[in-house]
């Protein structure tokens, strides 16, 4: 007796876990939606671009500062633009994902801003969303087969590059010249599109203005593998005078913790300070960059690239755009230094913190 | 005569299968320390040290938990969640000390309700740990909608920062630990019971031992390590990020069965477990010296995990073929 009143507890616990964990899974749409309420009266105020219009924003994950920022972006000025906005997070899971497309699809919804997990993964989902008649535009990553309005992403390589040439730049400031830069990469996850072309464009660079890159490390975008990384890479080469990283938002904190663990963290300008530049341009890594322990930073379009893809979908829908005329909207980053650090117009200014 | 011969190549098996992981740690030592002159050096002994130290808090549960049978996937769940619990606690305001304490409440949520779930209901570890493995990730999302968090706290920057005798302190928390697993698991009855429930579950039901409570227990050590493991790694990185532990649990797991513990529970070492995760710390950090590229790594991990799997399999068939 008191075994099954004991195993009926139990099966009453883990059945309030799973009811949390599916709160868990919808609370995303059901704060968006709570939000849209809120803005009920922009939301007629926006009559002139398509009424309440539901559009779906469907993000690959929301995992770091900058994809959450260019989400919340698009949430946003989707709703400035007046539209129905519901918000879907697919965790990095292509399977999440596809289903939650075929939700989107089945409920109706009349434009769809997609930030996908994974080109070809998702490549059937967006034929589904082309035979459903829906337009959609892409956001951050671009898919392999299917028709959009338009790809809205920063242009990996030329993030990559950008950096290459501001290790350059910022190592002459500190009186190191090219010939003797001994540069540490710290790459992203290179199955991934945007951590490969990064990777690209850094070693690209890293050849036409000729310095030498010293070692190339993998960090999965791992803070914990890019700290591990950052510590073995001075133990191997002493002498690396330069750190290059993929992404700020997950690897500055490591690095500059790692720094100061082996008592190698100098402010810019001092005697050995170590020359970091990034990509991503997070409020974390501009903090870094106004203290002067972080030089530069490639700072990802995150809002012109939500804006521009809620704008090709108004276009579609008012015709005029053509729902398949896939047009390519690469964006370039922006260069932080000490002396942009405050502008307003970087996203990683725009966060609420 | 012959009869004779056999027992002898059988003890001499038996020993490798016992201190194997001893022989390989030290061959492999020995290799590197000769052809690498960057890897002989104290600094990167310490630097070792430093970044097994996730990976040896969790081993210590993960040996507990594994030595009763089972096995626990959620430990990067319980991390995130833990964690996430802290960052949002402390951004409204609240103070560090009692949200350092909720990191450790919300730990033994987790423990408790895997334990129960497995110890009393008898559901399959697996798959339980599993799920709350989701359940801690997708909460740290809800939380925090997936953004990373820097200035933690004063003590975060103390366990981060502080050196004891010129070496991390989060060196000397990890190994404390160690000490206090192996005092638990090797010189207590607590510890008897734990192995006795894994090796043979009648056997222990018969002389008495509460296996139900045992079992749960480990879970609950286990989760409790999870914020430890959290709150060390916070402090190290100075940042919360979202993908905190994500991934973890397989190199723990590998590292305390390359340990020695077995998959089938019943036996194994705490020694055993701070020996596999040197091990792994140990390749991890060769591989980043010798500048190997992302492809190989991911092939050499996989490696390790396979061999730890092989090297039980092979112990396994020893022990029934006996």
């Amino acid at each position: 007796m008191k075994k099954k009143v004991m195993k009926a507890m139990g099966i009453l616990v883990m059945a309030a876990m799973l009811g949390t964990s599916l709160a868990a899974c919808s609370s995303s749409d059901g704060e968006s939606q709570e939000k849209t309420a809120e803005n009920g009266e922009e939301q007629s105020a926006g009559e002139e671009s398509g009424g309440s219009k539901k559009l779906a924003v469907m993000m690959h994950s929301v995992a770091d500062d900058f994809i959450y920022c260019c989400g919340k972006r698009a949430e946003e000025y989707g709703k400035e633009q007046g539209y129905d906005v519901t918000f879907y997070d697919a965790d990095n899971e292509a399977d999440t994902q596809a289903s939650q497309v075929d939700d989107v699809i089945a409920s109706g919804f009349d434009a769809i801003v997609l930030a996908p997990v994974d080109a070809d993964a998702m490549s059937d989902s967006v034929m589904k969303i082309n035979d459903a008649g829906i337009p959609v535009t892409l956001l951050d990553r671009t898919v392999t087969e299917g028709a959009y309005v338009a790809l809205n992403q920063a242009n990996n390589v030329e993030c990559g590059y950008e950096g290459a040439k501001q290790i350059v730049e910022q190592a002459e400031k500190q009186g190191i010249a090219v010939e003797d830069l001994k540069v540490l990469e710290l790459q992203g996850m290179l199955s991934s599109t945007s951590g490969r072309e990064r990777s690209e464009g850094f070693q690209q660079g890293a050849e036409e203005l000729g310095f030498t890159i010293v070692s190339s490390l993998p960090t999965d975008w791992e803070s914990e593998k890019a700290y591990n990384a950052t510590l073995d890479a001075l133990q191997a080469d002493p002498d690396i005078n330069a750190i290059f990283c993929a992404s700020d938002g997950v690897m500055a904190d490591s690095v500059i913790n790692a720094l100061d663990q082996l008592q190698l963290l100098k402010n810019t300008g001092e005697e050995g300070h170590i020359v970091i530049v990034t990509v991503d341009g997070t409020p974390g890594v501009i903090q870094y960059i106004k203290d002067g322990q972080i030089d530069a930073a490639c700072s990802q379009p995150a809002y012109a690239m939500a804006e521009g893809a809620v704008d090709y979908l108004t276009k579609a829908l008012d015709g005029e755009e053509e729902a398949d005329a896939c047009i390519d909207n690469s964006l370039n980053p922006t260069t932080i230094t000490a002396d942009n650090a405050d502008d307003d117009t970087l996203w990683g200014n725009n966060v609420e913190s | 005569m012959a009869v004779k011969t056999k027992t002898g190549e059988h003890s001499a098996r038996d020993v490798f299968l016992k201190y194997g992981i001893y022989f390989i740690l030290l061959f492999i030592v020995i290799v590197l320390a000769v052809t690498s002159p960057s890897f002989r050096t104290v600094t990167n002994l310490t630097n070792v040290l430093l970044q097994v130290t996730t990976y040896g808090c969790l081993g210590i549960g993960m040996t507990f938990v594994i030595l009763t049978g089972g096995i626990d996937v959620s430990v990067g769940g319980i991390m995130v969640c833990a964690g996430s619990v802290y960052v949002i606690l402390s951004q409204a305001g609240m103070a560090e000390g009692l949200n350092i304490f909720m990191i450790f409440i919300v730990a033994l949520i987790f423990g408790v309700v895997n334990g129960y779930a497995v110890a009393y209901i008898g559901m399959p570890p697996f798959l339980v740990t599993l799920a709350t493995q989701c359940i801690g990730r997708g909460m740290s999302l809800v939380f925090t909608g997936g953004a990373s968090y820097r200035d933690l706290g004063a003590t975060f920057e103390f366990l981060g920062k502080t050196k004891l005798l010129g070496i991390s302190i989060q060196i000397w928390v990890m190994l404390l630990l160690f000490a206090v697993g192996y005092f638990l698991l090797h010189k207590t009855v607590y510890g008897r019971k734990l192995t006795a429930v894994g090796g043979n579950l009648n056997a222990a039901r018969v002389s008495g031992i509460n296996d139900r409570l045992i079992t749960c227990s480990a879970y609950i050590v286990m989760s409790l390590l999870c914020a430890v493991a959290a709150y060390l790694t916070m402090a190290r990185l100075g940042s919360y990020y979202s993908a905190m532990g994500d991934g973890i649990e397989f190199m723990v797991i590998a590292a305390v069965v390359i340990g020695g513990t077995s998959m089938s529970g019943g036996s194994g070492t705490i020694i055993g477990t701070l020996a596999g995760t040197i091990l792994i710390g140990i390749i991890n950090n060769a591989l980043n010296l010798f500048h190997v590229g992302a492809e190989w790594q991911d092939v050499a991990k996989g490696a390790i995990i396979f061999l730890a799997v092989l090297f039980d399999a092979i112990k396994n068939k020893a022990k029934t073929s006996d």
